[in-house]
């Protein structure tokens, strides 16, 4: 089943945001069991979460995120028809939210699904996984476990790995409830095939280049689509070289600007970080983390346009390429993306991790620097991001700048829900793993392999 | 190469002063702030260098945020060091990241920890007074002490180090309490002159840029970590950080006998009778060595003490999967060298951005009998490092590493020795082919006694701060 997401950003009412932020706070402060809403019970949302922003726009907005088996619309209704009263509750704050005795299910859902801007840049590390898979490997994982435990402590338990799996194999085979772990579910066409359709995608415009380049140059052309070729590759080359000094040029003005930037950047986090202890007061107190991060775009057509061009790129490679539990190669994050506001004058990254903000932040810095560059370097607030050249050198790599311009973008997530807050990317590929090979012909090595994942 | 400027960077940074058995550790408390800051501009003048260490005592001091603040520093100054250093070590959060909870919450410990009973337990300033032999050692203390009461400073708490036990038997290094050598695995700061003995791989493994510990250098990333400024006007204010360094300090309280109860409870035979042999594989599968220092890496079978110092060895070649060191052995969580990851020689450069120079030393006499039982002693190590980065390096290393559940791919456990284990008790994965081994139910054997976050001036910037007027 297909991972979607939804971005549903709506203005909140003049001098309700302090309201709307206490009752997302007591939400959020007991995300299982609050009375108002209980995310637990939607078995297709894999990561929800909360928060308001006062400087994404004209005026402050609720942004909703959602992390989904299935499409949006069909989470939506649900949502809707089984937490309508919270639903109420919540958007009760926002504008244009159907007056009381308009709010049919259908309206509701509409007034949602309209302020969905959904992501313009979309990774999920396990393409194809549904949550309740993700639970029942889970399950299997501790289940084999356990029948592990029993034959090693049996004086007369099998103590080889052919023995050991035979025994194990035994045991899930005879545990009815666990009859569905034999049958493999496919994995999405995109995570087989994505290098693939990668390649296809971009022969046409490979051929297209060479066809064009041979009847510029090769005499065998005749002499007027020599010269047409000729002037279309003038343009080609002409278009690309513009862009190119338009860039630096931007970066130039940028570095000017940034180096009479008043106050210096450490300056403004010193100011800025009295908000530190907001942030974090909830942070890592499981294994998993929250994001959020706004930023304003730098000004003008061209940056948000690149902007906007580098997020598609992003995006077509998260889901051809970065399908397999990383993206770059970055292992820890479960969901994130990246969305240009409503107002198109702001940059939106929710993001949904294993491990400390600490730690996440590094592997950005270490492990993939120059996509994170190519994006941030378009954006800027009162700390400003580290000065790119060519889009994407330098920028994120000048590490403790790069640190201090996130954690000042950063938004506090007031409710944030995971439906399983103990599993890391790399566990969850471990479960997946476990299982697929449980029933599988191996070769002595592989068994051996399989069994180190116990 | 940047030379470290060593006459101006105090001497903790490049040495343990291991030829100094005897130290002494003040933990103080500064009245008022001209008397203070008179105190620590003379101070300057006796302070120990990173020059060359001196013969028969040596001192070192260092401040917390609240007593930089007593002395003069104003709120935009101090906002110019990092958030880790301003808020200490017991806010909410960091107690989250470094495991300070149940046993080990900041609430019961003897000193640091802001919101522990504020006026006794409140510490504003470490100095370090180190001896070679009985005379100095007792003249340094009493010259220093009368110093302090002169300058109405006054002390807090006071930890009495002893020597390493052990340290004859193994040479260079001491032995911990719970029996094993402790202190082989050093980083070696680029520019200290000490890189000059490694050479090919060790250097790689071992040799960290200078910005890593002391500030106005080049880091691992080949940039300066900022550093904080006081008085900014001035020229030795905008250098106030310079050849400075974050110093972390915890006094770590072990539980011998428990540690001794458990590996013998779980390495029984299979009539009930001890097993010294496997007891004592299970405490180096426990910590990633044996008792000598030799690592399990390289002397898999028993203990080597040929071995006792090496530390020459990764992970990625030699043990990928943890059948000889446990991936989640104690020296494997602190320093994973090149384990974590598919290039080992990248996990090497990104592992060695984590890096803490440990300057720890014992306290409180052996357990005789660690097998018959507690005597109700308290013991420990005061465990002391040196960084430039408190969030990057002491807090990832403690949190992304030991602390982490997930570590190397892991599920549910944390480090066997130092991590404060779920009520329940914690787990722990022995890799072994054809299978791996579990044990359940681990105790803690480490609690919190006490802890700060200081900041280790270089000498011109304690003299700057003598020079500070009253605001």
């Amino acid at each position: 089943m297909k991972q979607t997401a939804f971005t549903i950003v709506t203005p909140i009412r003049a001098g309700e945001i302090e309201r709307l932020g206490a009752l997302l706070d007591e939400i959020g402060s007991d995300i299982k069991d609050n009375p108002h809403l209980r995310f637990g019970q939607f078995e297709r949302l894999h990561y929800a979460s909360l928060l308001t922003v006062i400087d994404a726009g004209a005026q402050p907005v609720l942004i909703f995120e959602g992390n989904l088996d299935g499409p949006p619309e069909v989470f939506l209704r649900q949502l809707v028809e089984e937490a309508g009263a919270a639903v109420d509750t919540i958007y009760g704050h926002c504008l244009d939210y159907p007056a009381p005795g308009s709010r049919a299910a259908g309206a509701v859902v509409h007034y949602l699904a309209s302020h969905d801007i959904g992501a313009d840049t979309f990774y999920v590390a396990w393409p194809g996984r549904r949550v309740s898979e993700i639970f029942d490997e889970q399950h299997l994982r501790d289940r084999i476990g356990e029948m592990l435990d029993k034959e090693l402590s049996a004086p007369d338990g099998a103590r080889t790995t052919v023995a050991l799996r035979a025994a194990l194999q035994e045991g899930v085979r005879a545990d009815p409830s666990l009859a569905w772990a034999g049958e493999i579910p496919p994995k999405p066409l995109f995570v087989r095939q994505g290098s693939n359709v990668l390649v296809a995608l971009a022969l046409p415009p490979l051929a297209a280049g060479l066809a064009l380049l041979r009847s510029a140059f090769a005499r065998s052309s005749g002499r007027t689509s020599r010269w047409m070729a000729r002037l279309i590759l003038a343009g080609v080359v002409g278009a690309v070289a513009w862009i190119a000094r338009r860039l630096l040029a931007e970066e130039e003005i940028d570095a000017d600007g940034d180096r009479q930037r008043h106050p210096d950047w450490q300056t403004a986090y010193a100011r800025w970080s009295d908000q530190l202890g907001d942030l974090v007061q909830r942070e890592n107190v499981g294994v998993q983390n929250h994001m959020a991060s706004v930023t304003r775009i730098k000004d003008g057509w061209f940056r948000l346009r690149l902007l906007q061009v580098v997020l598609w790129v992003i995006n077509l490679f998260a889901r051809l390429r970065y399908n397999k539990g990383k993206l770059g190669s970055i292992p820890s994050i479960h969901f994130g993306r990246w969305v240009i506001s409503p107002d198109r004058r702001h940059l939106i990254f929710l993001t949904n991790f294993d491990g400390s903000w600490e730690s996440y932040l590094s592997d950005f810095i270490d492990l993939s620097a120059s996509g994170l560059t190519a994006i941030w370097a378009n954006t800027d607030n009162a700390v400003g991001c580290p000065q790119a050249r060519w889009l994407v050198t330098r920028g994120a790599r000048d590490e403790p700048r790069f640190k201090a311009y996130a954690r000042s973008s950063q938004v506090r997530t007031q409710a944030w829900y995971s439906a399983y807050p103990d599993l890391t990317v790399s566990n969850i590929a471990n479960n997946m793993a476990l299982r697929e090979g449980l029933f599988a012909d191996l070769d002595e090595p592989a068994a051996e392999a399989w069994l180190r994942r116990l | 190469m940047t030379l470290l400027e060593r006459a101006d960077v105090q001497g903790l940074v490049v040495s343990g002063y291991g030829r100094m058995p005897l130290s002494c550790f003040l933990l103080l408390r500064l009245g008022d702030a001209a008397a203070a800051r008179r105190w620590v501009a003379a101070l300057a003048d006796r302070v120990t260098s990173s020059e060359k260490p001196e013969e028969r005592r040596c001192i070192n001091v260092a401040l917390t945020a609240s007593g930089l603040t007593q002395i003069g520093v104003d709120g935009a100054d101090l906002a110019s060091f990092p958030a880790a250093l301003r808020e200490g070590m017991a806010a909410p959060h960091r107690q989250r990241i470094l495991g300070d909870t149940d046993a080990s919450d900041p609430q019961l410990w003897e000193w640091g920890g802001s919101r522990v009973a504020p006026v006794m337990g409140e510490v504003h300033a470490l100095l370090l007074l180190y001896g070679a032999d009985e005379q100095s050692f007792t003249a340094v203390v009493d010259d220093e002490q009368a110093r302090l009461a002169d300058a109405e400073i006054t002390v807090v708490h006071r930890i009495e180090p002893l020597p390493l036990p052990g340290r004859d038997k193994v040479g260079k290094f001491g032995t911990e309490h719970f029996g094993f050598a402790d202190g082989m695995s050093q980083p070696v700061v680029k520019g200290s002159g000490q890189e000059d003995k490694l050479a090919g791989d060790d250097a790689r493994r071992g040799v960290i840029e200078t910005g890593e510990f002391v500030l106005g250098y080049p880091n691992g990333y080949g940039q300066q970590t900022p550093w904080p400024t006081v008085d900014a006007s001035s020229a030795s204010g905008r250098d106030f950080g310079r050849n400075g360094s974050y110093l972390v300090v915890r006094q770590l309280a072990q539980d011998v006998a428990g540690f001794w109860r458990f590996l013998d409870e779980h390495s029984r035979t299979a009539d009930g009778l001890s097993d010294t042999e496997a007891r004592e594989r299970l405490g180096a599968k426990l910590v990633g060595r044996w008792r000598s220092g030799a690592p399990l890496v390289k002397a898999h079978h028993r203990d080597d003490p040929d071995m006792g110092t090496d530390n020459s060895f990764g992970y990625a070649a030699w043990d990928p999967h943890g059948q000889r060191c446990p991936l989640g052995a104690h020296i494997r969580r602190t320093n994973p060298r090149d384990g974590l990851g598919e290039d080992p020689d990248r996990a090497l450069e990104l592992a060695n951005l984590h890096r803490l120079v440990r300057r720890g030393r014992v306290y409180g006499v052996a357990l005789e009998s660690p097998l018959g039982g507690d005597d109700g002693r308290e013991r420990g190590l005061v465990f002391i490092c040196v960084n430039a980065n408190l969030e990057r390096q002491f807090e990832f290393v403690q949190h992304s590493w030991c602390n982490n559940p997930k570590f190397a791919g892991l599920y549910d456990e944390m480090d066997p020795l130092l991590a404060t284990q779920p009520a329940e008790g914690g787990n722990y994965t022995i890799q072994d082919a054809p299978a791996r081994r579990r044990l359940t139910a681990l105790p803690n054997f480490v609690t919190t006694r006490g802890g700060a976050y200081f900041f280790l001036p270089g000498l011109r910037a304690l003299r700057h701060l003598g020079t500070l007027r009253p605001s």
